[in-house]
């Protein structure tokens, strides 16, 4: 298990939160979520974040990938500062960051080729015409699903399909990824793919992934686990 | 590259089918409406658009061509002396009763009158049909009226206020909303029959090369504020003007028409919504992504304009059948123009992408934070 802290490296870094704290708002209460999270997180490291139901996992995830704004503190994603950015701004940064979320979410009348195709165009002065043949053919290749590029997702099992979505989030090689517990509902072949996936573009590419999991078996993938207990993080696992 | 709101519409053909179908009803609903506008307007000015001059001359109490007030027949003659008129040719309109046989029930029919040496009107006959006109007692009979005046033959006797009358061949000319059949005769033979009509209107020939405004002002200035003077496109003008705002025909078929879009705006809103909420998830995951508003609104007005397509495409085909049915069955002339055509068609696609827009709020509302 590799040593880590929760502030490692604060130049350069990917992710930067100071005094980051965020509470849900019902009405005239707040219910505070996370409290005071300093956090650095670097150039390709694999960072897994843990913790129990409700410790605030999703909200900083969300916080980090600019779904959501800032409240409290001081966050930087990316070299871009969180604090006070437009929604066009959040949604440049976006366009930077892998997601994989529990769910697929496919579009049920794109085929995993089209998927691939249709996230490729956010980063469109990037490709050429030949691109977007062969680049959704090698990735699909590379989950295992080639011969199955042109067939829609309702003829695809639950783990073929999220490996469709894991596709989706790395083919524009984002240096940033932040997943959602991606392998919980998978079979071990398709979980394997996705994990594998992620290592890889840790190691040939440097990007950084932070990836939400209850699984104690993939602790030892990662180069740092987080846990988030009552909206602070506590002492590394 | 993918067209996002293409593949929804094209691989989710049932949906996509209901949709076009519901926008197909709409528009047909609105072309018949329209067209039933149309026809009544359209048959109101076939006497106009026959005229064989260059002006109208009405009494200023004729506010539209179904109010029949008389022109003193020393205008025309006045008129006939303006500098610029070649000819004048008074039209005289009665509404008479006709039966083609002595125990046959009556019938109303309109009958036009005018000199056959110089008819001011082109009904569509031949020489010596229009030749036979100048015989007494001769009448022609409109073959596009409608059917309840029973099959007439060429030689035949009818009896119009009672007195008989040969039929001398026939004219094309159709009927209106509350004109069944048309009848042509000479002005003679229609002084015998009833001696104290005056002319309705007047059509003026102007001389080659005359200033027709110039003709204007000088009738204006001869016969003064009795009577008006129109080009035959300002008379049709006014005369749509008077049945769309005053009779109020624009008002009851504009109904109609707005009701037929209203409902494929309804329909198309109704599948988008049930289509967009079914993958609501999958369109936050766009906006998480890094896809703008614009994408997602641009895509769901994409599928809302492609329905409306599918949909006015299948509409206009039924139209054309239903057009064509009536038009038979009413006399009445149901023409799908282009213009009209294509006023419907603009009024479908806004209709539809209206509905996309409204939709498409539900993609904008969405947080994609919610998808963690």
């Amino acid at each position: 298990m590799p040593e880590t802290t929760a502030n490692a490296n604060p130049n350069g870094s990917r992710i930067r939160c100071r005094n980051l704290s965020y509470a849900y708002e019902s009405g005239a209460d707040k219910l505070p979520v996370l409290s005071n999270i300093d956090l650095d997180i670097d150039a390709g490291e694999f960072i897994i974040l843990t913790g129990p139901s409700g410790s605030g996992k999703s909200t900083l995830v969300t916080l980090i990938g600019g779904l959501r704004r800032l409240q409290k503190g001081q966050l930087s994603v990316l070299g871009s500062d969180l604090g006070g950015a437009s929604e066009n701004a959040l949604g440049m940064l976006r366009r930077d960051i892998g997601f994989i979320f529990q769910d697929h979410h496919l579009f049920d009348a794109l085929t995993p080729r089209e998927t691939l195709q249709l996230a490729m165009r956010l980063k469109r002065d990037r490709y050429g015409k030949a691109d977007y043949r062969q680049r959704p053919e090698q990735w699909l290749q590379r989950i295992g699903l080639r011969q199955r590029m042109d067939a829609l997702p309702g003829k695809l099992s639950t783990g073929q399909r999220q490996r469709v979505a894991v596709a989706r989030a790395l083919v524009n090689e984002p240096s940033l990824i932040l997943a959602d517990e991606p392998t919980a509902s998978l079979d071990p072949e398709s979980a394997a793919i996705t994990l594998d996936c992620l290592r890889e573009a840790v190691r040939e590419r440097r990007a950084t992934v932070l990836m939400i999991s209850h699984d104690n078996r993939h602790f030892a993938l990662a180069d740092r686990v987080l846990t988030l207990v009552d909206g602070q993080l506590t002492q590394p696992i | 590259m993918v067209a996002l709101g293409w593949r929804l519409v094209v691989r989710d053909a049932w949906r996509s089918v209901f949709a076009m179908a519901g926008i197909a009803v709409a528009v047909l609903i609105a072309l018949v409406e329209m067209g039933f506008m149309n026809s009544i307007l359209d048959s109101q000015l076939r006497i106009v658009e026959a005229a064989r001059g260059e002006l109208v001359v009405l009494d200023q109490r004729r506010t539209h061509l179904d109010k029949w007030d008389e022109l003193l027949p020393i205008r025309l003659h006045q008129i006939a002396t303006v500098p610029g008129v070649a000819a004048v040719m008074p039209i005289y309109q009665l509404g008479m009763n006709m039966r083609n046989a002595p125990e046959a029930p009556e019938r109303r029919v309109i009958v036009l009158a005018f000199s056959p040496d110089d008819p001011p009107l082109e009904l569509g006959w031949s020489k010596s049909t229009l030749k036979s006109l100048r015989q007494p007692d001769v009448v022609l009979f409109d073959r596009k009226s409608r059917p309840i005046y029973g099959d007439l033959s060429v030689g035949q006797d009818l009896w119009v206020d009672g007195k008989r009358v040969r039929l001398g061949g026939f004219i094309t000319l159709g009927p209106t909303i509350v004109v069944d059949g048309v009848m042509v005769t000479s002005e003679s033979t229609l002084k015998s029959l009833n001696p104290d009509t005056r002319p309705k209107m007047a059509v003026v020939r102007v001389a080659l090369g005359a200033d027709l405004d110039a003709v204007k002002q000088g009738i204006r200035a001869r016969v003064g504020d009795e009577v008006d003077v129109f080009r035959i496109g300002e008379l049709a003008d006014r005369e749509i003007t008077y049945l769309r705002q005053v009779a109020p025909i624009g008002l009851l078929f504009g109904a109609g028409m707005a009701a037929g879009l209203f409902v494929g705006l309804v329909i198309c809103y109704q599948v988008l919504y049930v289509a967009i909420r079914r993958r609501i998830e999958a369109f936050a995951t766009l906006k998480a992504m890094g896809f703008g508003n614009a994408f997602v609104i641009a895509t769901v007005v994409q599928q809302a304009v492609l329905y409306a397509l599918g949909g006015f495409l299948i509409g206009l085909g039924a139209a054309y059948f239903v057009y064509q049915e009536l038009s038979l069955r009413t006399g009445l002339p149901m023409l799908l123009t282009v213009p009209r055509i294509g006023a419907t068609a603009v009024a479908c696609m806004l209709a539809s992408m209206l509905a996309g827009l409204v939709a498409s709020r539900q993609v904008i509302q969405s947080e994609p934070a919610d998808l963690y």
